[in-house]
Order: structure tokens, then C-alpha cells, then sequence
């Protein structure tokens, strides 16, 4: 069969299929692409009416009393209410625990930090023999790392740090003991600073001639160098001994 | 009817009806405006002629065939004046490409049988594409014009053409008419 009969033979198709070929239209006619948006700005006008009227609707019962709403509430969720109560107070429970490690960990940083911290002013400033025996004690804390942990050590050294205040605020002999228990980490056994602060009316510089830490066992005495960098007239030399002592045993 | 009663009021009237829709089909088949009317003029006439004793069921299907058998017997005898060419010879190229290798089976395959199996075909496509099919191939419209009254592009047009004259080659091969 060549084109040409092919041609002929389409002649012979049905005639509702050759009216509709002849004259079916598909062009899309341009007021049918308005329909859509006009069908929304429809829908945003409505929308814009009838939503300040819902929202203007006042509650169903104003005039109940809290109590009374409350009562009538819980008689409605009596069964839902303790299951939701369980499954909060195991999340809460998780949460505090988690916060609890959180901190700790916190803790133990900032103590270290301020491990470094009081090394540093110490060395710096050195303004009284407090601070330099102090720096000495503290160093003596610092070199218990290798045997305690981390958080026996800063809890020593804030130890010092008290007294170190102490020493300062006052020219009188005092002596002081704190008693360190309550280690986060675990069961580790008590550690004692003990410090002690004598007052004498010599210019002179202290010389701190022994230091007994029974947790570091390290003896620091003040370089002439140092002493010499002071030229601050003292009128009160304060001694102060921080001694930091171990109550069972050598840790 | 009027024709049946052979009152010439039925040629103005259906100049004035279909006049605009049979002009253009033939328009489409020559390419040519005053070919187009002059084959619309033999179309009225060969109606005028017809009816009756033909008693269409539907007129306007039966008009329009009778100006694309106008359009057509013109057609084909401008071209074997002067050989092809024009957009009018694309279609039947095409058509050939779609029926090449089928000279064997042609002795052997009635005339009727194609029709059938191609009316089936065409029952089988969505409406728009059978539209499409027969405004291309019944019509010879250009794909220009397919574009602009299908509301798409010409890219689309041929590409749509090329797949229904695949699938009607496929499926006039299974009922063994290829």
C-alpha cells in the first residue's frame, strides 16, 4: 500500500472522527488561565471575612470558675493523665542525671584552669610571702597529679586558695584545716589541707623553709631574685604554712 | 432537507455553515488559497450532485470528505505537472517511510481490512492525539498550524506524530497488514 491509497483509505474513517479532527479546538482560551487566580483571590477575600468573625468568638463557658474546669478536666483525662505523668518523670530523671555528669566534668576543667591560673599570678606579681607560699603549696598540689586524679588535685588547691585569702585579710597567726570528703568520682579517701598563718612585725621577707605536703611532698623556697623583684615596703611579714597533709596513709 | 427538495438555498447555506471550515481543510491539503476555493466550488458542486440520491447521515463528515477528495485529485494532478516539494508531499513521505516494505503483503491485505485495523488503532488513542493524527494525515495540516491550534510546540508535534506512526506500524504488523 503506497501513501497516496493510504491517503484514500483514512477517507473511509468514521465520520465522528473526522468532524472532531476538523474541528476540535485545544488552544487554551485565555480567560481559562485567569480561572485559577480568580478561584484564589476568591478564597483569600472569604478567608479574610470570615476569620476575624471565628476569632472574635468568645469561649464557650466564661462564668465556670477554675476549680471547677480544672475538676472537670481531670475527671476527663483520669486515665490518659498518669501514664504521660511516668513517661515525664523518667525523661526528667535522665536529663538531671545527665546534667549532674555535665557539671562535674565542668568542674574538674575549671579547677585545673585554675590550677594554672594561680601558678601564674604567683610568678607574676608575687606580691607577699602568702602568695609565694602559697604558689609553692600549689605547686606541691599540682605534682600529685601523677598520683591522684584530676579532681583531688583542684579540690586541694581551691583548699589553698582559701587559705591564701585568709592569710591576706589579716597581719594575726590563724590556722585553719579543711578536710576534703566529697569527691565526685567516687569513694577516694579523705585529704586534709592544713594551713597556718603566723604574724611577726620583721621587714623581712619570709623564707619559707619547709614545706611538709603530704600529697606532692615538694618543699619550695623563695629565690633571692624573687625577693629582690619586691620592692614593696612590708611592715608585717606574715608566715603562713599551708600544709597539706594526707589523714590515712600516702596517697 | 433543502438539498433533497434540490433548492439552491441549501449550496448558500452550506457555503455560509461550513464554507469557513471546508476552505481551510482544503487549504491545508494545496496550500493555496484560490486552489482552495476552487476546490470548494467543485466540492459544492459534486454535493449539488450527490444529494440526491446520497442521504448523509452526517453532512458535515460527508462534505468535508468531498472537499478532501477535491483537494486531493487537484493536488495530485499539480503534482504530476511538477513533482513535489511543497509541505502538502511531507505527509505522504512520511506515510511511505510508515508503509515501506508492505508492497508483498499489499496484494494479499484487502482494503477493508486496513480501514478496520486503523480504525481500531485510532479508537485506541486519547482523543487529542487522534485528533492530532487525522489533522496531519486526513488533512495535511502543517506542523506549524498543529502547534498553534494544539497549544504546543512543533518539537512536540513531530515527536508526538512519530510515536502514533510507530505504534500504528507496530500494530498493523501484529494483525499481519504490514
Amino acid at each position: 500500500m503506497n501513501p497516496n491509497d493510504f491517503a484514500d483509505l483514512l477517507n473511509d474513517l468514521p465520520d465522528e472522527m473526522i468532524v472532531s479532527a476538523n474541528t476540535a479546538t485545544y488552544k487554551r482560551r485565555p480567560i481559562r488561565i485567569y480561572i485559577p487566580a480568580a478561584a484564589a483571590c476568591a478564597a483569600v477575600l472569604l478567608a479574610a471575612v470570615l476569620y476575624p468573625k471565628l476569632h472574635m468568638q468568645s469561649p464557650e463557658r466564661l462564668d465556670s470558675t477554675p476549680e471547677a474546669v480544672m475538676t472537670e478536666i481531670t475527671s476527663q483525662t483520669e486515665l490518659t493523665e498518669p501514664a504521660l505523668t511516668v513517661t515525664q518523670t523518667v525523661t526528667t530523671a535522665t536529663a538531671a542525671s545527665r546534667t549532674e555528669q555535665t557539671e562535674t566534668a565542668q568542674s574538674t576543667v575549671t579547677a585545673a584552669g585554675s590550677t594554672t591560673a594561680l601558678h601564674t599570678t604567683a610568678f607574676t606579681t608575687a606580691r607577699t610571702v602568702t602568695t609565694r607560699q602559697t604558689t609553692a603549696t600549689v605547686t606541691a598540689a599540682s605534682a600529685s597529679v601523677t598520683s591522684h586524679s584530676e579532681t583531688v588535685t583542684a579540690a586541694a588547691v581551691t583548699a589553698v586558695s582559701e587559705a591564701q585569702k585568709t592569710a591576706l585579710s589579716t597581719t594575726e597567726a590563724t590556722t585553719g584545716t579543711i578536710e576534703l570528703t566529697d569527691f565526685p568520682e567516687g569513694p577516694v579517701e579523705p585529704v586534709t589541707v592544713v594551713w597556718e598563718t603566723a604574724a611577726t612585725d620583721s621587714g623581712e621577707f619570709f623564707h619559707n623553709e619547709e614545706e611538709n605536703c603530704g600529697i606532692g611532698a615538694e618543699t619550695t623556697t623563695d629565690t633571692a631574685e624573687s625577693i629582690e623583684s619586691e620592692e614593696t615596703t612590708t611592715t608585717t611579714e606574715t608566715t603562713t604554712t599551708v600544709t597539706a597533709t594526707e589523714t590515712e596513709g600516702s596517697l | 432537507m433543502l438539498l433533497q427538495r434540490r433548492e439552491e438555498q441549501a449550496l448558500r447555506e452550506t457555503e455560509q455553515q461550513y464554507g469557513a471550515l471546508c476552505r481551510s481543510a482544503a487549504l491545508d491539503i494545496l496550500g493555496n488559497a484560490q486552489d482552495a476555493e476552487e476546490c470548494l466550488n467543485d466540492a459544492l458542486l459534486t454535493v449539488w450532485n450527490s444529494i440526491p440520491p446520497a442521504e448523509p447521515e452526517n453532512y458535515p463528515a460527508f462534505l468535508l470528505k468531498i472537499v478532501r477528495n477535491a483537494a486531493l485529485d487537484r493536488l495530485r494532478s499539480r503534482q504530476r505537472g511538477k513533482r513535489g516539494g511543497g509541505q502538502q508531499d511531507a505527509p505522504l513521505e512520511e506515510l511511505a517511510g510508515m508503509l515501506s516494505g508492505s508492497e508483498d503483503v499489499e496484494q494479499q491485505v484487502e482494503r477493508r481490512e486496513m480501514l478496520e485495523a486503523v480504525t481500531r488503532f485510532l479508537e485506541t488513542l486519547p482523543k487529542k492525539q487522534r485528533d492530532l493524527f487525522l489533522r496531519r494525515y486526513w488533512r495535511f495540516s502543517s506542523a506549524a498550524d498543529l502547534a498553534r491550534d494544539f497549544d504546543m510546540t512543533e518539537n512536540h508535534v513531530q515527536v508526538m506524530l512519530s510515536r502514533i506512526r510507530s505504534r500504528l506500524r507496530k500494530a498493523l504488523r501484529k494483525e499481519g497488514l504490514l
